[in-house]
């Protein structure tokens, strides 16, 4: 059910020493005994040159608009990670998101998950090798639907970014219509059909 | 010898037999095979076809660089309206089915690992087929008849108001646009099944599909031609020569 112990590589985000000590209690509590890095900031974290397959918990609780550009950085990055944050945000998937008022069972109950669940965190993105990262950012939002408007706000990106990517795509993929475009993405794994519009 | 253009003496089956993708055109023409030693004069004779406007087909078909857009405009209208019925036909009652069986077979003989896949490119697939459906019928249902209406106006020498009110509020354009779509659409169909579908266990079938749907995109193409190439400045033309000429 869980990884190896020491196998395991978590990065706790967060200037708050009362922030860093309380998690590694609860995820000592949960059984696991990771190796920990810690990092004061996310782009801190970034320029760490962080390993991949690392668990990455990021404290949110006091940067309320930053968290866009976190999730975006973080995914950069070919890591999991867990939010810690002080309201909802829509950005975040519910199983990446940990609330600093949630109760103990519930709190224990995520983490655990977190560290458990390998789907998300192991199965290879394909059309890595062709798109970049941000590209494929990009693809999924075409495919799910949005207009280049939606999509520049969704990204925190300039609409003529999302139109330069959205041109590469199709030059280096070969493939230009928006149904064409979801088709691959789908093949590719890159959504799923209920994502689709 | 390949790109000398076709002539009125050749044999019908000389035609063939220098490029056998001509065949479905001939047969839009009611001209099929058991053909003997006909010449395609006597083959036209024979079907009441005007040879000349036959050889203008074929001949553009064949040879991409033949297409002469000017010898086209001298013929009726009617005339090139009937062709691009019959191509219509084909695609609706012979070529679709074909692709449609084409794509079940593929399907069906999926492995477990791509079956869903498989069904994606099959969706995409059916997509375009409606779409492809849609513009064939818009054609018949507007243009065609449009250009009719036209043709009669001038050969009558009498237009009426309904027409002219279509002439003004243009009527028939954007209509290269659909085609360009299309385009696109089966373009995307074919470089996902060339590059980005993983491997099939059943190649064969995927080869095959493939390549059918090379063929009708060079029908398509071709049909295409006619259309934006011949028949829409065509109707350019009337329309001018109805305005011009017409008294209110």
């Amino acid at each position: 059910m869980f990884y190896n112990s020491t196998d395991i590589k978590v990065a706790i985000v967060s200037a708050n020493y009362l922030f860093r000590v309380g998690l590694q209690t609860i995820i000592k509590h949960i059984g696991l005994q990771p190796v920990y890095t810690f990092h004061s900031s996310i782009d801190e974290y970034s320029k760490s040159s962080p390993e991949p397959n690392v668990f990455v918990i990021v404290d949110c609780c006091q940067i309320k608009n930053a968290i866009r550009k976190n999730v975006t950085t973080i995914k950069k990055t070919d890591s999991k990670t867990l939010f810690v944050c002080s309201e909802l945000i829509n950005e975040l998937e519910n199983k990446n998101f940990v609330s600093i008022s949630d109760s103990e069972t519930s709190i224990i109950d995520k983490l655990s998950t977190f560290f458990e669940s390998d789907n998300e965190h192991v199965k290879p993105e394909n059309g890595g090798d062709i798109l970049s990262a941000r590209e494929i950012d990009v693809l999924k939002e075409v495919a799910a639907g949005y207009s280049n408007k939606e999509i520049a706000d969704r990204l925190s990106i300039s609409i003529h970014t999302v139109i330069t990517h959205r041109k590469n795509i199709t030059e280096k993929l070969g493939i230009k219509t928006i149904s064409g475009l979801t088709v691959y993405a789908l093949i590719n794994n890159l959504i799923t059909p209920d994502q689709v519009t | 010898m390949k790109h000398l253009p076709f002539t009125e003496n050749m044999k019908v089956a000389d035609v063939v037999h220098i490029n056998y993708q001509l065949l479905p055109i001939l047969g839009r023409f009611g001209i099929m095979p058991g053909f003997e030693n006909k010449t395609i004069n006597e083959a036209c004779s024979e079907k009441q076809i005007e040879a000349s406007f036959f050889l203008e087909i074929i001949n553009s078909y064949h040879n991409i660089d033949y297409f002469a857009e000017s010898h086209f405009l001298e013929y009726s209208p009617l005339l090139i309206i009937d062709y691009l019925k019959k191509t219509h036909r084909y695609y609706v009652d012979v070529k679709i089915p074909e692709l449609d069986e084409m794509v079940e077979r593929f399907i069906e003989n999926s492995s477990i690992q791509n079956k869903e896949k498989n069904k994606i490119i099959a969706n995409f697939y059916n997509e375009y087929k409606i779409e492809l459906k849609r513009h064939l019928t818009d054609e018949e249902l507007t243009l065609f008849p449009y250009t009719i209406e036209l043709e009669k106006a001038i050969k009558n020498n009498s237009t009426s108001p309904g027409t002219i009110e279509k002439i003004k509020r243009k009527e028939v354009v954007g209509h290269e646009d659909d085609h360009h779509q299309l385009e696109e659409k089966l373009l995307d169909l074919k470089n996902l099944l060339i590059k980005y579908l993983p491997p099939s266990v059943r190649n064969d079938l995927r080869e095959k599909f493939l390549i059918e749907l090379f063929r009708l995109e060079e029908d398509l193409n071709d049909h295409s031609r006619i259309e934006d190439k011949v028949l829409m400045p065509k109707i350019l033309q009337m329309e001018q020569k109805i305005l011009s000429s017409d008294v209110l």
